[in-house]
């Protein structure tokens, strides 16, 4: 883990490390802010898809409407849960 | 070609038979059962991949549960449930004997229906208490007929109310004319009421990183 050990040397020679810190802690939140997003983002997307469903349901859009805006959130919801898999908290793991 | 390993997973009866289904399943595999004491789970020979969740692959996983459902009371397993081996599976059922053997009681002969309400373009329910008063009413009402009932996310605006009931198969027709009346005492709402589907809400088998575990109605 290469980050802590520089973090280690430069406290041993006296120097500061509060920015490095911070650096960590802005990323590990955005992190969680990222994850939160992902899945908030998948929660709309699947909420779109039910919605649109409901709507084919009604006849209040046609066959094509529907399959068009389907394939949309479908490619919208392959593309998050893409996302998820190569959020940065995992990119860490890769480098280390 | 060489036989996959793996078992998608659709349900669990109660059965002590190995008993085929035919090439029904995911992929057109053969749906058969796999036994453990007197039960029994559903499933069809399956790579070990992630199944997407499009509509084609959710029909067919339904399309299998519903065809089951014609012989016997299912417990359905989560979407894209897919295991390694026969061994695994036969340890999972083993070890998830005893709540799936209670699952099975407290479904069997029941449906889900579902039912949504939605407001059409001349319902104005403006007021959220008005809201509340009338789903209470006709939640109320139809829970009269039903063992169980759950409501669901309201996931657009124009829903009024999404909800699932728990019916015996014997009161279908019971249950269908309380929605014909409710219908008609509340013409400006639109229903959609649909089913039977397996009871998704109430009972479902879920296999995480934690094993296997057994979601009943109320439980999280």
């Amino acid at each position: 883990m290469p980050f802590f050990i520089d973090d280690i040397f430069l406290e041993m020679l006296g120097l500061s490390v509060p920015p490095f810190d911070m650096i960590w802690l802005m990323e590990t939140i955005m992190d969680y802010g990222d994850e939160g997003r992902v899945k908030e983002n998948q929660k709309r997307i699947n909420n779109e898809l039910r919605e649109n469903r409901l709507l084919f349901e009604l006849g209040e859009i046609t066959k094509e409407e529907y399959e068009n805006q389907n394939n949309e959130l479908c490619h919208q919801r392959l593309m998050n849960k893409r996302l998820n898999i190569v959020r940065p908290s995992q990119r860490i793991n890769i480098l280390g | 070609m060489k036989k996959e390993e793996g078992k998608y997973f659709y349900c669990a009866i109660k059965s002590k038979e190995e008993k085929n289904f035919g090439k029904i399943g995911l992929n057109n595999e053969e749906v058969y059962t796999i036994p453990y004491g007197d039960i029994a789970a559903v499933v069809s020979d399956s790579p070990m991949t992630d199944y997407e969740l499009t509509e084609d692959n959710t029909k067919k996983h339904e399309n299998v549960i519903k065809e089951i459902m014609n012989q016997y009371s299912v417990v359905p397993a989560e979407f894209g449930t897919t295991i390694k081996n026969e061994i695994i599976l036969k340890r999972l059922l083993k070890k998830a004997y005893n709540p799936t053997a209670e699952s099975l009681k407290l479904v069997e002969n029941m449906v889900e229906l579902g039912v949504k309400i939605v407001q059409t373009d001349k319902t104005v329910l403006v007021d959220d208490q008005q809201k509340k008063i009338l789903t209470s009413e006709i939640t109320e009402s139809l829970k009269s007929k039903a063992k169980e009932a759950k409501t669901c996310d309201l996931f657009s605006e124009r829903l009024v109310l999404n909800a699932s009931f728990l019916v015996n198969k014997d009161r279908i027709d019971t249950f269908s004319e309380e929605i014909e009346r409710l219908k008609n005492k509340y013409q400006k709402l639109k229903f959609l009421y649909s089913g039977p589907w397996a009871p998704h809400n109430f009972v479902y088998i879920k296999i995480g990183t934690e094993g296997v575990e057994i979601k009943k109605s109320g439980s999280n």
